[in-house]
C-alpha cells in the first residue's frame, strides 16, 4: 500500500494513531512527519513511543530546541525536529545519518527541510489542518518494506479511525 | 578554588571564570561577542563545528576579561549534558584536555542544575527549596534538597513555555526574537481581551502543555488576520502571555502547597519576561515564599551557571575522570548519585 488517509477529530486520536502504527514499527524504521504548526506531530510522537518505549514515554516532548531528544527502551526511539535548521549542510553535520542505522526507531518533525537525505525507503506522514481539532492524515510509504508496513497499518486502523 | 567554566549543549558556546562558585569574574556568550558575526549571526550553533569555531576564542576572553590566564585555574566544570552528542564533546574535549596539560581536576555537570543554581551568583539562596525552570526546551518543575539532590514534580508534555512563546510570535508575524517581541507588545495591551485555554490548569498533576495554547492562537490569527495590527495585536500578545503565565503560577503554586517549601527558584530562558517576573512575585508575596530570580544575563544560556555546582562537586572530592562520555540524555532526579 503506497498511500493512506485518516481523519483525526481530536489531539487523543491522532496520539492512538501514533500509538497503533509505534506497535508494529520494526527497528531501524524511518517516520517522517510534515505539516503546519499544531498539526499534531509531537502529539503523535507521542503515541509511537508509548508503543515502542513505554519506559520512557513520559519524557516525550517537543525537540524543537533540543534538535533530538532520545527515549530509552525496548526498541529506542530518536525524536527529531528540524523546525529550526536551514539546510542540508546543517543537518548532516548533526550527524543524524548515524541513527538512521541504529537499533532504534527515527521519528522527524519538519522532515520537509531534508526531503534529499531521507532514505528512499521511509514512511511520510503529512498533517493537515481541516477545521478546529480535526487533521487530515496523510500516509505515504516509499520503498517495499514501507509498503507493507502501511498495509499492515491500514488493516489495523481500519476499524479503530473513520477511513475518508 | 578558581573555575573555568564551559557550555557547549546547544546554541551558544559559552565560558566564564568564577571564584569558590559564587564570584563571577567573567561571562562569555558567543552570541554577544563581535567575533559571532564572522559566522553568520543568529543561526543555533548547533553543529559541532561552530561550537569548534568559537570554543577558543570564547576561553580565551573569558580568562581577559576575569584578567587571569590558564595557568591561574584550579577547576573546570563543563555541561556533560543533555544536548547533541557532537556539541557536548566540543566542550568536554576542550575541559579534559585543558584539566590534563594543567594537572588539574573537572567535573561534567547537568546543563539544568547550572540554570537552578545560577542565582546562588548573586544571592544567598538556602536550601531546600522549588525550582521552576522555563525555556526553549524545558518548562520542568524540581524540588532541591541539596548540590545534586533534585526530584522533577512536574515537566511540560509537549512544547516548553519558551517554544510557545517564539512559535505564537511566528504565528503572529512577529521577528526574532519573538518572546522579547511579545513581551514588548504586551506592555500596551490587554490580558484578558482575547479568550485563550490554560491548558492543564485544573489537572491535578504538576504537568505542562502548551501545544494547544499554540494551536489556538493559529486558529485565531487565521480567523482575525485582517484585524491583527495595532491595538489588536498588543492585546492578543498581552492575553497569549497571560495564558501562559497563569498556567506556570497556577502550577508553581499547586507545586508550593503540596511541598510546604517556602523558596523558589525560577530560572531559565523565559524567567527573563517581565509578565512571569511580575505573577511570580506576586505569587510569592500572596504565600510568604522568598523569591529568587537570576537577572537577565543569567537566565539564558551561559557557562558561569555551570561553576556553582561545579565548584561544589570538587571540593567534596566528586571530580570526573578523563574516561567521562558525553550523555544526550541525563535524568535530573540521577544526578550527583554516582553518575557523575
Amino acid at each position: 500500500m503506497k498511500r493512506l488517509v485518516i481523519l483525526s477529530c481530536s489531539p487523543g486520536e491522532t496520539e492512538a494513531m501514533g500509538r497503533q502504527l509505534g506497535s508494529i514499527l520494526p527497528r531501524g524504521s524511518l517516520v517522517a512527519l510534515r505539516g503546519e504548526l499544531g498539526g499534531g506531530k509531537t502529539c503523535f510522537t507521542c503515541g509511537i513511543a508509548s508503543a515502542a518505549a513505554p519506559e520512557s514515554a513520559h519524557l516525550v516532548a517537543s525537540p524543537t530546541f533540543a534538535i533530538m531528544n532520545e527515549y530509552p527502551g525496548t526498541v529506542p526511539v530518536y525524536h527529531f525536529d528540524f523546525y529550526r535548521l536551514s539546510g542540508d549542510n546543517e543537518i548532516a553535520e548533526l550527524g543524524f545519518e548515524e541513527y538512521l542505522q541504529g537499533d532504534g526507531i527515527c521519528i522527524i518533525e519538519w522532515s520537509e527541510r531534508l526531503e534529499e537525505l531521507l532514505p528512499k525507503d521511509h514512511l511520510a506522514v503529512t498533517f493537515e489542518h481541516c477545521g478546529d481539532d480535526q487533521r487530515r492524515v496523510v500516509f505515504e510509504a516509499a520503498g517495499q518494506e514501507s509498503e507493507a508496513l502501511l498495509a499492515r497499518f491500514a488493516t489495523l486502523a481500519k476499524f479503530k479511525f473513520p477511513l475518508t | 578554588m578558581l573555575l573555568l567554566s564551559i557550555e557547549t549543549s546547544c546554541d551558544e558556546t559559552a565560558a566564564a571564570v568564577v571564584r569558590d562558585g559564587r564570584k563571577m569574574l567573567s561571562s562569555v556568550v558567543s552570541s554577544q561577542i563581535a567575533i559571532h558575526a564572522e559566522y553568520g549571526g543568529v543561526v543555533p550553533e548547533i553543529a559541532s563545528r561552530k561550537h569548534l569555531e568559537m570554543i577558543t576564542p570564547v576561553i580565551t576572553q573569558a580568562l581577559a576579561d576575569a584578567d587571569t590566564d590558564l595557568s591561574a585555574l584550579e577547576g573546570i566544570a563543563v555541561t556533560r549534558g543533555p544536548g547533541l552528542l557532537g556539541a557536548l564533546l566540543v566542550g568536554l574535549s576542550t575541559a579534559k584536555a585543558i584539566a590534563a596539560a594543567l594537572g588539574i581536576p573537572f567535573v561534567g555537570v547537568h546543563h539544568i542544575e547550572g540554570h537552578i543554581l545560577a542565582a546562588f551568583l548573586e544571592q544567598a539562596v538556602e536550601f531546600p527549596f522549588l525550582a521552576l525552570v522555563v525555556s526553549g526546551g524545558h518548562t520542568h518543575i524540581y524540588r532541591v534538597d541539596g548540590f545534586g539532590h533534585y526530584q522533577t514534580l512536574g515537566r511540560t508534555r509537549d512544547d516548553a513555555a519558551g517554544e510557545a512563546f517564539d512559535k505564537s510570535a511566528k504565528i503572529m508575524g512577529l521577528e526574532y526574537p519573538g518572546g522579547a517581541m511579545i513581551d514588548n507588545l504586551a506592555r500596551q495591551g490587554d490580558g484578558k481581551a482575547v479568550r485563550l485555554p490554560r491548558p492543564l490548569i485544573n489537572d491535578n498533576s504538576l504537568n505542562f502543555s502548551f501545544s494547544g495554547l499554540k494551536t489556538a492562537m493559529l486558529q485565531y490569527v487565521s480567523k482575525n488576520r485582517d484585524s491583527v495590527h495595532g491595538q489588536h495585536l498588543h492585546d492578543l500578545c498581552a492575553s497569549f502571555q497571560q495564558a501562559v503565565c497563569d498556567v506556570l503560577v497556577a502550577k508553581t503554586e499547586a507545586a508550593l502547597m503540596q511541598t510546604g517549601l517556602k523558596r523558589l527558584v525560577v530560572a531559565g530562558g523565559v524567567a527573563c519576561n517581565s509578565g512571569l517576573r511580575l505573577h511570580m512575585g506576586q505569587l510569592a508575596g500572596r504565600l510568604g515564599v522568598q523569591l529568587h530570580i537570576p537577572g537577565p544575563a543569567l537566565c539564558g544560556d551561559n557557562a558561569a551557571m555551570l561553576a556553582v555546582p561545579g565548584n561544589f562537586y570538587l571540593e567534596n572530592g566528586m571530580a570526573s575522570e578523563q574516561c567521562l562520555d558525553a550523555t544526550a540524555t541525563w535524568d535530573m532526579d540521577k544526578v550527583g548519585r554516582g553518575s557523575l
